[in-house]
């Protein structure tokens, strides 16, 4: 069943508008603080949404950064005496500043190590706020803060709140959802699904982790803003862990992930305990285990209907999963995808012999990349020992050698995901080496992985967007708040992803979640997207392995293309036919070090390679009669 | 009373241990961390004190057995059930799975047992004898003499019998082990039952020294994983020296300096090995990237 965008918008607005009501229809005090509550409660949990959800950083301790918030509010009201709308900035601001400070750290850990560091830091919070109680109250908490008033909305404060919570809310939401579809919100689920794959796509990891801390702090301080300016009073115990545990639930029956159902998740946590007063003793354990199954069992929770009414401002990507069922890679499509790999080969190989025709391809001219007594040491293991090789300009360069000899160590650490132990790297002169991997994307070196690691929750298209370089240093606020030129950016890297994948022949495919694509077609998203930013050095790390027939024809010609448009290539591969026959030049490598270099006809012949590839020395009894060993045939040890 | 207060923090640092070795079971198999283990202690220590010893009259040492037993099918089931379909999961929906497993634990407990804190005098009462003046309570001398039993009789069954070594065999390397007939999901089940008994040992222990509270085991479990991180990562010898080194550390400094921050004293530590020794005391070679 489909229904239109515009149906759902309607549908939207009718939940907003019903949500609008409960004041003017009478609704009590009870009910209506209540309400109050979950929308608090809602921004508050988003924080937990954008780090955890969307960025993948856990956070188990978002009820400390709302407690931060609230006691700077309240203190700067009581004590200082200052006016609320001078109180809020500053709550975010020093809020904000924590929340860079725990992205600092997130630096240095990752997983279980910042799960139970967040945990920590909000104990610590409520001890300190518990023991001095001369700033703090103690556990008494601070009292009589001054509440908001909006006397022409109603009598009592919750009536009168009701509607500036609401609207809040809704707008917090709505820029967290315009935030999340532009590239900000991109680069935060490339890390989430695979950072390393982000950094060497030219996506900064350690400035979009604290940023993540950051607004996740901001929505944290804004709850405990609104909730002291609601209350007027607040104690240690509104922001003990319990409550941190609380606000991972909202995030949970949300679906992780989904900002829209996050909503939805406060709701209900704050809600569905009021409504069912008679049997509270089991709704805590019920939502603990609720947890648990959601998680297995569905984990997009209540986005599933949150997601399906938001489509028309979401990417993609959660369009096509909400309205149809997960699309499986099946056998049948096999046979299209080679045919229509096989088309796409030829159409490739005329284009590039009409030019041929028209004028011959220009030759290499000087060095772009050259590595210098490069080392890498794994602990006691020498992985690369002083290998020195030069690319030039415009030619396709094959790395070979057998398994274990260095080539993806290589591969890596030109790209700055392992950087050398020793040496350098130059590109063009100037160093790389020691540079962090989105340093070396933005230099203009671009690569491909050996097993695929495409974004799988992204569209096809956003995962080719993100590596391009229009949209890498526009900052959050300005992709959010839409300003002109950053429009026009997002628009410039979505016509050029598009070519890129109509270069690669998969622009029907631009919509498609990325973990719905078959091995081949994924391979073909790695290939756009590698080279979107059009990369001076292109680094492909066995980009034939696991491809069919077909497949390997189609990638042949488009790395032909790519040479004829003026790439440089750097390619590590096995299969030695397709490394003959599109390398200009092989470099061979063996147990860490370089053993040879120059054509494939005379690297063919070398018997040092022959001895590498064989594992030993070879009787050779006439060396000068020798035929270079078949390096198509079946048979030789080379291809296998 | 120095010497007093280094006693009782070693004492507290045992039961730490006892947990922080089974994270580090878990952890070297599974390679998952149970947010849920200090629900463990609070469940076993309500079962051990309600159930075995009120309820039904026990004495200790069977009240004891049970407990544990009770905890190790517990714990083999959510193993089965729920921790092996965490394995293919992110690591942050693994963590918050069982953070909301604790919460249904501990709230479990509650719905069970009602509210009310339970006072448990422990087996020998609450007597002590004098050690060159200082007072060493009998619920100590029992739990140093129980922590030493566990990790020396683990050490033994670990090094030397056919069961170590297919539970080692199974945490280096689990598709070969698989390959090699070991029954590899009896052997995660099996560890993580253990994983619970320890965590039953320590909650049936603490239950002396304070009430048996809903609340007595969460900074328990998350300590014994503070233990844990500082002595290594999934180290077994760190888990104890660990353990043993944050009670010392956490008694000391309250004595020393604040009683009131008795709490924030082990994360405290925890936050300084971050980001002085984030490997811990005994590196493990296949610790958790920090």
């Amino acid at each position: 069943m489909t229904v239109s965008m515009t149906a759902r918008k309607v549908l939207l607005a009718v939940f907003l508008i019903a949500l609008a009501l409960p004041p003017f229809l009478g609704a009590n005090s009870y009910v209506l603080q209540v309400l109050n509550l979950s929308f608090i409660y809602a921004i508050a949990a988003l924080g937990i949404t954008i780090a955890t959800g969307i960025t993948g950083l856990i956070v188990l301790g978002q009820a400390a950064l709302m407690g931060v918030g609230g006691y700077s509010t309240g203190l700067t009201m009581t004590v200082l005496g200052w006016p609320w709308w001078l109180a809020m900035p500053a709550a975010i601001v020093i809020t904000g500043l924590a929340g860079a400070g725990l992205g600092l750290l997130s630096m240095r850990i990752k997983g279980h190590y910042l799960a139970i560091t967040t945990l920590a830091l909000n104990e610590i919070f409520r001890v300190v706020v518990l023991n001095e109680s001369w700033l703090t109250g103690g556990p008494f908490g601070l009292r009589d803060i001054p509440v908001l008033r909006v006397p022409m909305l109603g009598t009592t404060v919750s009536q009168q709140l009701y509607l500036p919570l609401l609207i809040i809310a809704v707008l917090i939401y709505a820029l967290a959802i315009r935030m999340y579809g532009t590239t900000f919100g991109r680069r935060m689920r490339a890390i989430r699904d695979d950072d390393l794959a982000a950094e060497t796509m030219g996506v900064n990891s350690r400035r979009v982790r604290v940023l993540a801390f950051v607004l996740c702090s901001i929505a944290g301080a804004i709850g405990g803003s609104l909730y002291v300016l609601t209350f007027g009073f607040i104690s240690p115990n509104n922001f003990a862990l319990f409550e941190s545990i609380r606000m991972v639930l909202m995030v949970v029956i949300g679906g992780l992930g989904s900002i829209g159902g996050t909503f939805l998740g406060a709701l209900v946590v704050t809600g569905l305990p009021e409504m069912l007063r008679g049997i509270e003793t089991y709704y805590l354990a019920a939502f603990g285990l609720g947890t648990v199954v959601i998680l297995l069992t569905v984990p997009r929770g209540m986005g599933v209907i949150a997601d399906w009414v938001l489509a028309p401002w979401l990417p993609e990507a959660r369009k096509s999963q909400a309205d149809q069922p997960v699309k499986q890679f099946k056998a049948e499509d096999q046979e299209a995808e080679d045919a229509r790999a096989v088309a796409v080969a030829e159409r490739l190989r005329a284009e590039r012999e009409a030019r041929a025709k028209s004028a011959p391809a220009p030759e290499a001219r000087g060095t772009l990349l050259s590595v210098e007594n490069a080392s890498k040491k794994f602990g006691g293991v020498v992985a690369l020992k002083d290998v020195s090789f030069t690319v030039q300009q415009g030619e396709i360069l094959g790395l070979i050698g057998p398994n274990g000899s260095g080539k993806s160590t290589m591969i890596n650490a030109i790209s700055g995901i392992a950087p050398i132990t020793s040496g350098r790297i130059m590109l063009e002169g100037k160093e790389i080496s020691g540079q962090p991997a989105w340093n070396v994307h933005a230099a203009g070196i671009s690569r491909i992985f050996q097993n695929v690691r495409v974004w799988g929750s992204m569209t096809v298209l956003e995962n080719v967007m993100i590596a391009h370089p229009a949209t890498r240093d526009l900052d959050v606020l300005r992709s959010t708040f839409g300003a002109r030129s950053a429009n026009a950016a997002e628009d410039e890297a979505r016509v050029a992803a598009l070519e890129a994948l109509s270069l690669v022949g998969i622009r029907h495919l631009a919509d498609r979640p990325a973990s719905d694509l078959s091995f081949g077609q994924s391979r073909l998203v790695e290939i756009a997207r590698g080279i979107v930013n059009k990369p001076r050095l292109l680094l492909l790390d066995e980009p034939g392995a696991g491809l069919r027939g077909g497949l390997i024809l189609e990638l042949a010609e488009i790395l032909k293309d790519l040479r004829d448009k003026g790439m440089t290539i750097l390619v590590v591969e096995h299969r030695i036919k397709l490394v003959v026959e599109m390398c200009d030049r092989i470099t061979v490598l063996n147990l860490g070090e370089k053993i040879a270099e120059g054509s494939a006809e005379s690297v063919a012949r070398d018997p040092v390679v022959v001895d590498a590839y064989l594992g030993g020395k070879v009787e050779r009894r006439r060396p000068a009669k020798t035929p270079a060993p078949d390096m198509t045939g079946p048979a030789n040890p080379i291809t296998n | 009373m120095l010497a007093q207060v280094i006693v009782s923090g070693l004492a507290m640092g045992a039961i730490y241990a006892l947990v922080a070795l089974g994270h580090a079971f878990v952890w070297k198999t599974m390679n998952i961390v149970n947010f849920a283990a200090g629900e463990f202690v609070t469940f076993s220590a309500f079962i051990f004190v309600a159930t075995f010893i009120n309820g039904f009259n026990l004495n200790f040492l069977l009240a004891a057995f049970f407990a544990a037993a009770v905890m190790a099918a517990l714990g083999a089931a959510f193993s089965r059930i729920v921790f092996a379909r965490l394995q293919n999961q992110r690591v942050f929906v693994a963590i918050i799975s069982t953070v909301g497993f604790g919460l249904f634990l501990k709230e479990l407990a509650r719905i069970i047992y009602g509210p009310q804190p339970l006072y448990y005098d422990g087996p020998f009462g609450q007597g002590a004898v004098s050690l060159g003046g200082v007072m060493i309570t009998y619920q100590q001398i029992l739990i140093f003499g129980v922590a030493i039993t566990i990790m020396v009789g683990q050490y033994l069954v670990l090094r030397y019998s056919m069961l170590g070594k297919v539970m080692r065999a199974t945490a280096l390397d689990r598709e070969t082990a698989a390959l090699m007939g070991i029954p590899v999901n009896a052997v995660l089940a099996g560890t993580f039952a253990y994983a619970c008994v320890l965590a039953a040992i320590a909650g049936i222990l603490m239950a002396p020294l304070f009430f048996v509270t809903t609340e007595m085991g969460t900074l328990v479990g998350l300590k014994g994983f503070v233990a844990m991180i500082i002595g290594g990562f999934g180290s077994i010898p760190g888990a104890i020296l660990g353990g043993l080194l944050l009670g010392f550390s956490e008694n000391t400094a309250a004595f020393l300096i604040s009683a009131t921050y008795k709490d924030a004293i082990a994360f405290l530590v925890l936050l300084i090995f971050l980001v002085i020794r984030p490997e811990g005391l005994i590196p493990e070679a296949n610790a958790d990237r920090a």
